[in-house]
């Protein structure tokens, strides 16, 4: 293909009007630097198309000049070294070159800037209240814990005393019954400082024993009770006695028709059927 | 001072943007904004984004001045090519893309024949009749070609015509131009 028929094939139009690959741009920039007519053809092609763009002239906004200059001083810097009278600059008088390495962040459009800054500012204002609101948090479930657990204590305790307020309640409403005999049982020599009493309703035929004052038994011995009907005894019941529960009230768990005189003597667990005499601890009269 | 600075010839005009002159940025927006200005908003047909494009393309004519290279091309060529590609990247891209509707070449034809300036501007008094000088035929093919960026495989599928004959078709639309601008 000779140069005329490289000029008229269109090509140098493609490529002034940007439709050749990269390739293909650079295989025409070789021959435009070899041939000077095929040079001279692509500018002519290029300042006709720069004419045809002419005619499509437009002002941007006035505002934008003030916004495009400070943009590019935002890029350079705020310190305007370069800002040097024009003479200085012309063409001969070469003038030290400055190259500023604004980092890339500089570079970003002045509204992603702003936006990066606040959505930064934002973040780490976010991280600290999540913190903040963390901790406070731990220290509310600890603190929440603690006052369950105390609750749960408290709830147990209050269990145990309104039970123990309702045994109470009964022993004080059958101890209260005025049908009751109250029988002061005594010491015997065996242990002259004991005491207990005894509550009996003749009607109900219901035995209650408080234990005023008894020594703790063996492990391998028990209280028991006895009835006593004109010298003969009848089997009332054992009771345990734990430290700490002198002067509870015992509800005996038998049924007493008639009696003249109550005590109690020291047994082997589980009672006998017949009191031991030498382990007579307390008695008393009707 | 002003008058003066805006007589510079284009070659002092690039040795002082070369210099880092920030000055220079001043001159050269007022000799080239509105051209490339007009470019850009043919391009991307929104006024708003032209404005932001326009910005970039200053940016980048700053930042990239060192690369020019006046055996090559004329600045206003160069300056052109910054502003048309950089348009033509935006209306390719695909968020620009999905906010906007494709348009047909009964669109683009429209656009060349509705008047090519708002507002009044005295360069602009005869424009619209040069234009219209321009075979309906060749402004659609320098519009998709230059001003849309479409290769020559793309316009030759978008006309329905022959490869080859996008290449002829397009060296006697821009002969026609020649004809019309000199």
């Amino acid at each position: 293909m000779n140069i005329k028929e490289y000029i008229s094939s269109g090509v140098l139009e493609l490529y002034a009007a940007g439709a050749l690959s990269e390739k293909e741009a650079r295989e025409v920039e070789a021959m435009s630097s070899e041939h000077p007519e095929v040079k001279a053809e692509i500018e002519a092609i290029q300042n006709a198309l720069v004419s045809y763009s002419a005619s499509f002239k437009k002002n941007p906004r006035p505002e934008l000049r003030q916004s495009v200059l400070d943009k590019i001083d935002e890029i350079e810097g705020t310190v305007s070294s370069n800002v040097l009278s024009l003479s200085e600059n012309m063409p001969g008088v070469q003038t030290v070159h400055q190259q500023n390495n604004v980092p890339n962040y500089y570079e970003r459009p002045h509204k992603y800037r702003y936006l990066m800054a606040a959505v930064w500012v934002f973040l780490a204002l976010n991280i600290i209240g999540n913190i903040v609101f963390y901790t406070k948090l731990k220290g509310t479930q600890d603190q929440m814990a603690a006052v369950v657990n105390e609750n749960n204590k408290m709830k147990l305790e209050y269990e145990k005393i309104k039970l123990d307020m309702e045994k109470k309640s009964i022993d004080l409403k059958m101890v209260m019954n005025r049908s009751n005999k109250v029988v002061d049982l005594n010491g015997m020599e065996i242990a002259p400082q004991s005491f207990a009493t005894v509550y009996w309703n003749p009607n109900s035929k219901q035995v209650m024993l408080n234990v005023n004052n008894l020594p703790m038994p063996p492990s391998d011995k028990q209280y028991q009770l006895w009835a006593l009907k004109d010298g003969k005894p009848i089997d009332a019941g054992v009771f345990d006695m734990k430290p700490g529960t002198e002067g509870d009230m015992h509800m005996m768990p038998v049924t007493i028709s008639e009696a003249d005189a109550f005590a109690v003597t020291l047994e082997k667990k589980g009672g006998s059927p017949v009191p031991t005499l030498t382990q007579l601890y307390v008695m008393g009269k009707i | 001072m002003k008058n003066r600075l805006q007589e510079i010839t284009e070659e002092q005009l690039i040795a002082a943007l070369k210099n880092k002159n920030r000055e220079a940025v001043g001159i050269l927006y007022d000799k080239y904004s509105s051209l490339l200005f007009g470019i850009i908003a043919r391009i991307v047909k929104s006024d708003e984004t032209a404005e932001d494009l326009l910005q970039e393309v200053i940016v980048k004519i700053w930042k990239n001045i060192d690369s020019y290279d006046a055996g090559k091309a004329k600045l206003v060529t160069w300056m052109g090519n910054i502003a048309r590609n950089l348009a033509i990247d935006k209306i390719r891209s695909k968020e620009y893309k999905n906010s906007r509707q494709n348009q047909d070449i009964e669109d683009y034809v429209n656009i060349i024949e509705e008047n090519p300036s708002s507002g009044f501007n005295p360069e602009h008094i005869g424009v619209k009749e040069m234009v219209e000088k321009l075979a309906p035929d060749h402004r659609v093919l320098i519009e998709l070609v230059y001003f849309q960026g479409f290769t020559q495989a793309e316009t030759s599928e978008k006309l329905g015509i022959p490869l080859g004959t996008v290449k002829t078709r397009i060296r006697s639309a821009i002969n026609n131009l020649r004809n019309i601008y000199t």
